[in-house]
């Protein structure tokens, strides 16, 4: 790890784990603090409640983590903050809707299209900006402003074709299944479902494949990792296909629950950066931990605010995690 | 000029119209003044600047209307709610690393913002809050009477606002330049450059980065209660992170490390923003205004590739690498 | 000159870890006022933690540190300066983007200018103040042959230009123990000689104490009143520069085994 400072001020840069989990202290601690809150509700308002707006909660936290990972893979592999990672969510939500509403392709179908058309616009970044911009050395300000300006562009050309009408998809949305005494929306079961098995499929793949450990090694030393024969291009490439199908998957996830307009992505943004920073930046399984605390969390926070307030649960555990611990639950080393 | 692509020039000689660009590049450049101390100075990512704009704006709004504070002490209690804030931003986050310095700020921004949205009974809520300005109503027409009797009119009541923002930005821009000139600015540049060499020297890093974020407080709050008086009313939507950003395109276009050249900034940008108004396409107001912000974003892309170090910069006192 | 006896700076069991590796393992040692220490070592001996952790770069984790007394583990580092120790970098940290005169100027202790309130409400303090510390860098900057360069930012200064630099900055901030690592490194022989000579002229004249890196074993023969041997994060030994020279525990922890007298390495 390179550090430009010597107080712990360091600019070491974040990796890329995608080990299973430890029982680390900070793990146990997040798992304590959990088990604490959901017994205190649990003792207030009942077990149906708590389990009721658990099982909602890991149906949206699902989706955070599956926005989180791509954002984390990026943040860890490429070193990139990318501030344009909630749009890509948006075009992935907009891209479905063309494919499904306006030319009629079954769901599932659109999802894939919308998924490899997001994949796209990430490379198509990678290429013209993202690319000649590390080869000359660009800076963290510099990188970080251009990610912010990618973000206006994609928003507001979508905005600019599309209106700022709030769409829906061709999705069943008035069907409920019953879960073990609970009721919930068939699409939110399977969006949920549906990104808990593609982030861990992530998880795994960063684990186990042999082009997991590349990433792995790239995101560790990028230089270092070329001098060992480490073909980083397809690394690059690797990293930026995972994370749009990730973000464009997740805005199709979210759109199908809730709806399609242009600030879908930026609304999600900031319960995207919490999952990130709280799993750790650059853990794959972190993210999916974190980004479902953060949706359980969200939703618990319900039977105790107003739900107009529930979104800013995401920002207090944002703001808490930067403060105890900034490197978040499984993140090693330090960040101050 | 004819043809689809033609922009009615006869727009661009409105005094309204300049007066309007005026204000905005006024506002921004307070705004941005404070990015550039921030950023340009001291080497801090605030990404919050809309949301001590939002702090400037509400907490006087909301002393004005339910305290019945007199506007100019509200303005100074807005400024004091705005420092308070960054204090508690800044002793818990500034010893973060940049990224994620930048991250904290711009979540505690929409947490303004989305405290404003909420807390219907305080700041209400979507609708906002109006009727804090009956003060200045007066004070700007009184201005306007000094205006008529030494033979300047005006088209739009804009001219008294215009000025006042002006003078208030002079001010801040010649102040900041000579704080930057004496020993305090000194130690800011060199905890910019190297914060290591500057403790080795007995210097404490964290207390000159939290008097720096007070200070853009000051000026972005002060921005705020600026744009409340330009719009007549305050709401969420006034205070987007759209804002912040935009004050960011303000400072690169002027370049890092030139106060003066934030008001360059701001003038170019929103003469070019409120241009977009004239361009004689089929397009509806919602496109047009989509078009602004994709503008933004092409700018930001543009000058970071290209100039990153603005118009005004100095390439050898860029320290915008890590 | 004081009593000589009296230790400027005492180092008891400290330990530091680093990027997941104990550094500095329980280090003990005593810096006499007034002397020049040299404290050697092979490559990852723990030298510089060292410096990091009784200048507070670097977290301590148990020991002692004091100061003329005053204990100082875990201090921010920048309170520590303030007390009179001051260290240099083994990658100099030459405020580049700004001038050398500035450099300088930074340097100086009890600045009011450098309070917010008094640059606005006592103008003529803060004003006073810097003509007096401008005086003062000046001389500083001829005394090391700088002064042309005054003007000039200091990127634009050559490497051993920059650690002169370095070191007369580090004098602007009144040290009573100034740490230097790895001072002659780079260095073109000429100026390195220079370096160590202004070196001998402080301790003489102004009773400067001097705690410094070098792995120029000449350099630490000629000039060091007193030499620490760091290995694996403890120090080994400290003496006289003969005694420690003919020691074979500094041999081995060079060479790892092999005995080559150190004279013959000098």
């Amino acid at each position: 790890m390179e550090t430009a400072s010597l107080t712990g001020r360091r600019v070491a840069r974040p990796s890329v784990r995608g080990r299973l989990p430890r029982a680390s202290r900070p793990a146990l601690v997040t798992a304590g603090a959990v088990a604490a809150a959901g017994l205190a509700l649990i003792a207030t308002h009942g077990l149906h409640d708590v389990a009721q707006t658990a099982l909602n909660g890991v149906s949206f936290g699902a989706v955070v983590a599956l926005g989180a990972v791509g954002l984390t893979l990026v943040y860890g592999i490429l070193k990139l903050v990318n501030f344009a990672h909630g749009d890509f969510l948006t075009f992935g939500a907009y891209m479905a809707f063309v494919a499904n509403v306006s030319l009629g392709l079954p769901i599932v179908l659109a999802t894939v299209l919308a998924m490899a058309a997001t994949a796209v616009l990430g490379l198509a970044f990678e290429r013209t900006m993202w690319g000649p911009m590390r080869e000359r050395g660009a800076g963290m300000l510099q990188l970080m402003l251009m990610s912010i300006g990618a973000a206006f562009v994609i928003r507001y050309t979508i905005q600019f074709f599309a209106g700022t009408e709030v769409r829906t998809l061709g999705v069943d949305r008035t069907s409920v299944v019953e879960v073990l005494g609970l009721r919930i929306g068939q699409t939110a079961l399977i969006a949920g479902a549906t990104g808990i098995v593609v982030v861990a499929a992530i998880g795994l793949l960063l684990r186990l494949a042999a082009l997991g450990k590349r990433m792995r090694a790239v995101s560790d030393n990028l230089s270092l990792a070329e001098t060992t024969g480490v073909d980083t291009r397809r690394v690059i490439v690797a990293t930026w296909l995972f994370a749009g199908a990730a973000a464009g998957l997740a805005g199709v996830l979210f759109a199908a629950t809730a709806n399609v307009k242009p600030e879908l992505g930026f609304e999600l943004l900031l319960p995207i950066f919490a999952a990130v920073v709280l799993g750790g930046v650059g853990h794959a399984f972190g993210a999916l931990v974190a980004g479902l605390l953060l949706g359980v969390a969200t939703e618990w926070s319900t039977l105790v605010i107003p739900s107009q307030w529930k979104l800013t649960i995401g920002f207090v555990i944002l703001i808490v995690v930067l403060i105890v611990r900034p490197q978040g639950i499984f993140g090693q080393g330090r960040a101050t | 000029m004819s043809g689809p692509l033609a922009i009615a020039l006869g727009g661009l000689t409105e005094v309204g119209f300049w007066s309007g660009v005026g204000v905005l590049a006024g506002i921004y450049t307070l705004l941005a003044l404070g990015l550039q101390i921030n950023v340009g100075f001291t080497g801090i990512l605030n990404f919050g600047q809309a949301g001590f704009m939002a702090i400037g704006a509400y907490a006087m709004a909301i002393l004005v209307i339910d305290f019945r504070v007199p506007f100019l002490l509200a303005v100074l209690g807005a400024i004091a709610v705005a420092v308070a804030f960054a204090m508690v931003i800044g002793m818990s986050s500034l010893r973060l690393r940049a990224d994620y310095f930048s991250i904290a700020t711009l979540a505690a921004a929409e947490a303004v913002r989305m405290f404003a949205q909420n807390a219907q009974g305080v700041t209400g809520g979507n609708q906002g809050l109006y009727g804090f300005d009956r003060a200045w109503a007066d004070a700007s027409r009184q201005i306007q009477d000094w205006l008529s009797a030494i033979g300047i009119g005006d088209a739009n009541g804009l001219l008294p606002l215009l000025l006042v923002v002006w003078l208030v930005a002079l001010v801040a821009i010649v102040a900041l330049r000579f704080l930057q000139r004496s020993p305090w600015g000194r130690v800011l540049r060199a905890i910019r450059e190297d914060e290591d060499a500057a403790r080795s020297l007995g210097k404490n890093a964290l207390r000159f980065r939290l008097q720096s974020l007070a200070i853009a407080a000051t000026l972005g709050a002060l921005s705020g209660v600026f744009l409340a008086l330009n719009l007549s009313f305050v709401n969420p939507q006034a205070f987007e992170p759209q804002a912040s950003f935009i004050g960011f395109a303000v400072l690169i276009l002027g370049g890092l490390a030139s106060y003066g050249g934030v008001a360059f900034g701001a003038i170019i940008m929103w003469t070019l923003l409120e241009a977009t108004r004239f361009v004689d396409l089929p397009l509806s107001d919602t496109q047009i205004a989509s078009l602004r912000f994709v503008l933004v974003g092409a700018l930001l892309i543009g000058l970071m590739a290209f100039r990153p170090q603005g118009v005004f910069g100095k390439r050898q006192e860029m320290v915008l690498g890590d | 000159m004081t009593d000589a006896s009296r230790p400027m700076l005492e180092v008891r069991d400290v330990a530091c870890s680093f990027g997941g590796l104990r550094a500095v393992d329980g280090a003990t040692l005593t810096v006499e006022e007034g002397s020049i220490t040299a404290l050697i070592g092979p490559n990852g001996a723990g030298k510089t933690t060292l410096f990091n952790v009784v200048t507070g770069f670097c977290p301590c984790e148990g020991g002692s540190v004091r100061l003329a007394g005053q204990e100082i583990a875990r201090w921010a580092p920048h309170r520590i300066a303030r007390l009179g120790m001051v260290r240099t970098f083994q990658l100099t940290k030459a405020l580049s983007a700004m001038p050398v005169i500035d450099n300088m100027l930074l340097a100086a202790p009890d600045q009011p200018g450098e309070r917010l309130a008094n640059v606005v409400l006592r103008p003529r303090a803060v004003h006073a103040r810097e003509r007096a510390v401008r005086d003062q860098a000046r001389e500083l900057l001829a005394a090391f042959r700088l002064e042309r360069h005054a003007d000039e930012y200091a990127g634009t200064l050559s490497g051993g230009q920059r650690k002169l630099l370095e070191l007369a900055r580090a004098l602007m901030a009144r040290p009573r123990l100034l740490l230097l690592d790895e001072p002659l490194a780079g260095v073109n022989p000429s100026l390195g000689l220079e370096l160590l000579q202004h070196m001998q002229r402080l301790r003489t004249q102004e009773g400067i104490t001097f705690l410094f890196i070098e792995h120029d074993m000449e350099a630490v023969m000629n000039h060091a009143d007193l030499v620490v041997v760091m290995a694996e994060g403890r120090v080994i030994l400290s003496g006289p520069p003969r005694a420690v020279a003919a020691d074979d525990r500094v041999i081995d922890a060079y060479l790892g085994g092999k005995h080559v007298p150190l004279e013959e390495i000098a």
